[in-house]
This record gives C-alpha cells, sequence and structure tokens, in this order.
C-alpha cells in the first residue's frame, strides 16, 4: 500500500514543479509583452484569424481577402512598411518556361543580387546559386558557388546559374506532407508560407538544391522591402518556413520579366510562355542545343540551358 | 571548351568579313570621292517602329540560305541614349576633307583606337561603316545609307548567326514585358562598337553561410573548395 503512494506521490510532486513552471513563464509573458498589446501587437481578431487560416487552395475569395489584410497590417507592424498583397490568377494559356544561355553567363551574379531586392529575401538566403565550374566539365559535385567576386570570368571557368526548376513532375510536391507546395496552372510551383510547418522534407526531395530555410526571423531592413507583392510569391515571410524562386509572379502574371532577367547585363537570360509557338523560349527551344540538369531523375524541368553553338 | 569553339566561330566569320571588307576599301581607298552620299537614300521605314524589321535589307551573309532577318517576328528596337550626340563627326568633316586611307590616325583622333576583330588591325576604317559626309550617318557594306539607329544592321553583315539570333530572341536582350510587342536592345546598347569585347569584371558579393557556420574565406588564392576549408571534412569515401 505504502509503495503504491509512493509510486503515485512522484508524478504528483513532478506535477507540481510543472504548473509552477508554467505559472513563472505565463506571469513573465503576460508582463513582458505589455508594451506590444495582449496579443503580440495584433488584435484579438487577427491572431485568430491567423491561427485559423486555412490552406490558400481552399479558401473563398473572401477568407483570401480577409487573409491578404492581415498580411498587410503584420508588415506594417514588423516593418513599418505599407505594402500590397497581389492575387493575381494563373493566366489562361500560359505556362511559363526559362532558359539560360551558359555561353553568356559571365558569373557577375547581377541576377542574385536582383532576385533578393525583389523578392524581399532575408539578406542570409538567396534563391540563385551561380556555380562556378571548370570550363568543359558540368561536374556539379566540383561545382563552387562561392567564388570570390574580384574578377569574373576567371579564366578556365564558367557559370551556370541554378534556381527552382519548375519541374513539371516536382519531387518537393509529392515530399510535402501538408500539401504546402503544389503546381499551378501555369507551371509555377508555389509554396503557401502561411501553411508550411517547416518540416523541410521538400529541400531533402529537391535534387536542385533550389529551396530555403527561414531558420530565424527574415532579416529584412524596411528600406529594402518591395512593397508590390504576391501572396504566392514576394511577400514578407516568416521564421520557420521554406521558400523558393516562383518565376517572380507579381511581375510574370502581370506581363512583366522576371528581375533576374531584367537584371542580367549579358543578356543570357530568356523567360517567355511555352505554349506560344512565337515565343522566345519556343525558339531557343527548336533552334539550339538545349539541355536540363538531372534530366535522368525525371523531374521534367521546365528551365532549359543552352549554348551559342 | 567555351570559349574555344567561340574563337573558331569568330575566325570564320571574320576570314568572311575581311573578303566583304575589301571591296568597300578599294572604293573609298582612292580618295576620290564620297559615293554614298551621291546616291538617293534607300526607302527605309523610320527606325523604332515594328516595320523596322525587313527581310530585304538583306545583308551579305545568310544562316541555313535564311538572310538574318527573314521570317523574324516583329520587334522594336531601344537604341543607345545619344548614339548620334556621341559621334557629331560631321561637325567637323562637313568642312574639312578627310584622307580616305587606311593610315595612323593622327590629333586629335590620335587616342583613338580599333579593337572591333580585324578592326584593329587595318583590315576595317572608319569608312567601312561610317558616311563620311553630313551628321555622321552609317552605310552598309553595299553602300546603302543608314541612320545611327539601324546600327544593328550594320553589325548583322558579318554577325548573321548572332543576328538572326537577336531577332528570334535567342541572342541579346528583350525589354518590357514576356507578352506583346517585343522591344530589343540594339546591338550597341550592350556591345561597343570599336571594342565589343567585354571586360572582366568585379561580380556581386558571395552567398553568405548558413547562420551559425562561420563565414567562409574568400581569398582568391585559395586553392581548396569550400567544403575543405576550415578543417571540414570531405566525403567519406572508405
Amino acid at each position: 500500500m505504502s509503495d503504491h503512494d509512493q509510486h503515485d506521490d512522484a508524478p504528483d510532486r513532478a506535477r507540481r514543479r510543472f504548473l509552477q513552471r508554467v505559472g513563472t513563464v505565463a506571469a513573465a509573458a503576460a508582463a513582458a509583452p505589455a508594451s506590444e498589446g495582449a496579443w503580440g501587437g495584433k488584435t484579438l481578431e487577427d491572431a485568430l484569424g491567423e491561427f485559423f487560416q486555412d490552406n490558400y487552395r481552399r479558401m473563398t475569395p473572401e477568407e483570401v481577402k480577409e487573409a491578404i489584410g492581415r498580411i498587410e497590417r503584420r508588415a506594417k507592424r514588423l516593418y513599418g512598411v505599407d505594402i500590397t498583397v497581389g492575387n493575381e490568377p494563373p493566366l489562361p494559356g500560359v505556362v511559363f518556361g526559362y532558359a539560360i544561355n551558359v555561353s553568356k553567363c559571365r558569373g557577375y551574379r547581377d541576377c542574385v543580387r536582383a532576385c533578393g531586392e525583389e523578392n524581399n529575401q532575408s539578406l542570409d538566403m538567396q534563391y540563385i546559386r551561380v556555380l562556378q565550374l571548370d570550363q568543359g566539365s558540368l561536374n556539379f559535385e566540383q561545382a563552387e558557388h562561392y567564388y570570390p567576386g574580384d574578377q569574373v570570368p576567371v579564366e578556365g571557368k564558367h557559370y551556370v546559374p541554378v534556381q527552382c526548376q519548375q519541374c513539371d513532375n516536382p519531387p518537393c510536391v509529392k515530399a510535402c506532407p501538408v500539401g504546402a507546395t503544389w503546381k499551378e496552372p501555369d507551371g509555377v510551383v508555389v509554396v503557401d508560407y502561411d501553411w508550411c510547418i517547416g518540416c523541410r522534407y521538400c529541400m531533402a526531395a529537391c535534387p536542385y538544391q533550389a529551396r530555403v530555410f527561414n531558420w530565424g526571423a527574415p532579416d529584412l531592413p524596411a528600406e529594402r522591402i518591395n512593397p508590390k507583392t504576391h501572396y504566392l510569391g514576394n511577400r514578407p515571410r516568416q521564421a520557420g518556413s521554406v521558400e523558393k524562386c516562383h518565376f517572380c509572379l507579381q511581375r510574370t502574371r502581370v506581363g512583366k520579366l522576371p528581375a533576374c532577367q531584367e537584371a542580367c547585363p549579358t543578356g543570357a537570360r530568356v523567360f517567355g510562355n511555352l505554349l506560344d509557338p512565337e515565343s522566345e523560349i519556343r525558339y531557343v527551344l527548336e533552334h539550339k542545343v538545349v539541355f536540363r540538369l538531372k534530366e535522368d531523375v525525371g523531374t521534367e524541368p521546365k528551365f532549359w540551358y543552352y549554348r551559342d553553338v | 571548351m567555351v570559349s574555344l569553339g567561340t574563337w573558331l566561330r569568330s575566325r570564320a566569320l571574320w576570314s568572311g568579313a575581311c573578303l566583304v571588307a575589301l571591296l568597300p576599301l578599294a572604293a573609298v581607298g582612292d580618295g576620290a570621292s564620297d559615293e554614298v552620299s551621291d546616291k538617293p537614300a534607300v526607302a527605309r521605314p523610320a527606325p523604332r517602329t515594328l516595320e523596322t524589321v525587313h527581310p530585304e535589307a538583306n545583308p551579305a551573309k545568310t544562316v541555313d540560305g535564311q538572310a538574318p532577318f527573314e521570317e523574324a517576328p516583329l520587334f522594336r528596337v531601344v537604341t543607345r541614349k545619344k548614339d548620334s550626340d556621341m559621334h557629331p563627326c560631321g561637325d567637323c568633316h562637313d568642312e574639312t576633307l578627310s584622307d580616305f586611307k587606311p593610315r595612323d590616325l593622327q590629333r586629335p583622333h590620335d587616342d583613338f583606337k580599333l579593337e572591333h576583330g580585324l578592326h584593329g588591325r587595318g583590315e576595317f576604317w572608319c569608312f567601312t561603316c561610317h558616311r563620311v559626309k553630313g551628321t555622321g550617318g552609317l552605310k552598309t557594306m553595299e553602300s546603302e545609307r543608314l541612320g545611327f539607329d539601324d546600327a544593328y544592321v550594320i553589325c548583322s553583315q558579318c554577325h548573321a548567326q548572332e543576328a538572326r539570333d537577336w531577332t528570334h530572341g535567342a541572342h541579346g536582350k528583350r525589354v518590357g514585358g514576356w507578352e506583346g510587342d517585343r522591344t530589343l536592345l540594339s546591338c550597341t546598347v550592350c556591345h561597343f562598337q570599336h571594342r565589343p569585347k567585354m571586360d572582366p569584371r568585379k561580380a556581386e558579393e558571395p552567398p553568405p553561410v548558413r547562420r551559425g557556420l562561420p563565414r567562409q574565406d574568400t581569398n582568391p588564392h585559395e586553392p581548396l573548395p569550400v567544403w575543405e576549408r576550415h578543417g571540414a571534412q570531405g566525403p567519406v569515401t572508405k
């Protein structure tokens, strides 16, 4: 009997200790954020709305509108910037494709800088990696993307920019356990940053190392924020979410060119509609010797590389 | 590999260009007169309109039996700013008669260098591309008058493959948007016509390493790849 008492007593003490700690934490929590309000600076309505926000694909247009309002208020609160979050739908009869002329790329990394500025990227992450390879080699095991930029192109090297290949058979989408990433009708693989649980299975599944993870709160100086955003594109993200190149949806869905194409000083980048037989990308695919990265893994990228031959 | 291919191709283009170039050189070389200015200007649609492309503006070279601009989709051209302002040749040369013969340039042009393929080797000369009289327009090898806005026609005479790729979008750069009317940057926006080769330059900063890891050594003389620096272990092979 006494044995039983002793046995019962131990978890009780543990429970008491636990409750004490909870009490302390709660007291601290109540005291500390007094300056920023009871709900971390949000209204109760926004806090509840964020908590119960659904997956983008299941939301009604009204719910999307409310979510956009919350995102805009959040950006104002965190960064003091008025942003507009667009929700442009995919254009009918359009599938986006990209081609890069590797003979023209000189490794300047202007695309990387422009991408960061356009897409509100945290300063510690980049969507585009410009790989430096020995001339005549496409051995990506030996590729170096931390090459110093004092003087490029370096003699005997060539450069291959790699970003999300917008696979037609995307392994990241299959890997996501919660359906937070999917392929849009215009072929772009997008992420619902609010629905993402940060498990990073998609990053492990991607053969191109095209996805990046917010390890901490994004490092976004207010003056660097691009206020023209898209829900599935460049809106400010949060810690613990995975993000990636989305072909600048906020630009391309209104007919503009991606930021990396605009920034490229050598004209190595060709962007367009794969379904339009008159488009430039179709000319490249039909008249140039093109290749895709890791074709053997069957991901069917909509991202080609070609040479001036 | 890439540079070798480019070099070989440019050699082929140059030797072709050399043959074509000798004809007008012989014509202007005797210094008789500027035969171009005597000819009536060829009716050429106004530049920077969609009608700029016309297949009958047929330069000497073809690709697969096609002229560079044949079957090209319509496009507009963005020319380099103040291109004609930068070449006010007519300001002096309307008054001064030039010596048309290729020679070492004297003041005030002694610091001018042509470093454009064969240009720098005495094969080309100012009047291969420039009109002698007037406000300093351009002319083709066949003495067709051109404005500075049509400079891409001059380039296409030798660089036919590039011109063909450019009109179709595989070379050069489209601006404005991916749909609708095509607006292209003219050749001379990116390539300085008298010295088209682009020099190496400084690149943007390398990407930062992930939070919590030491910053990578970006010493250019560092021979080790990134995964072998800072005592990091390479892939296990045993």
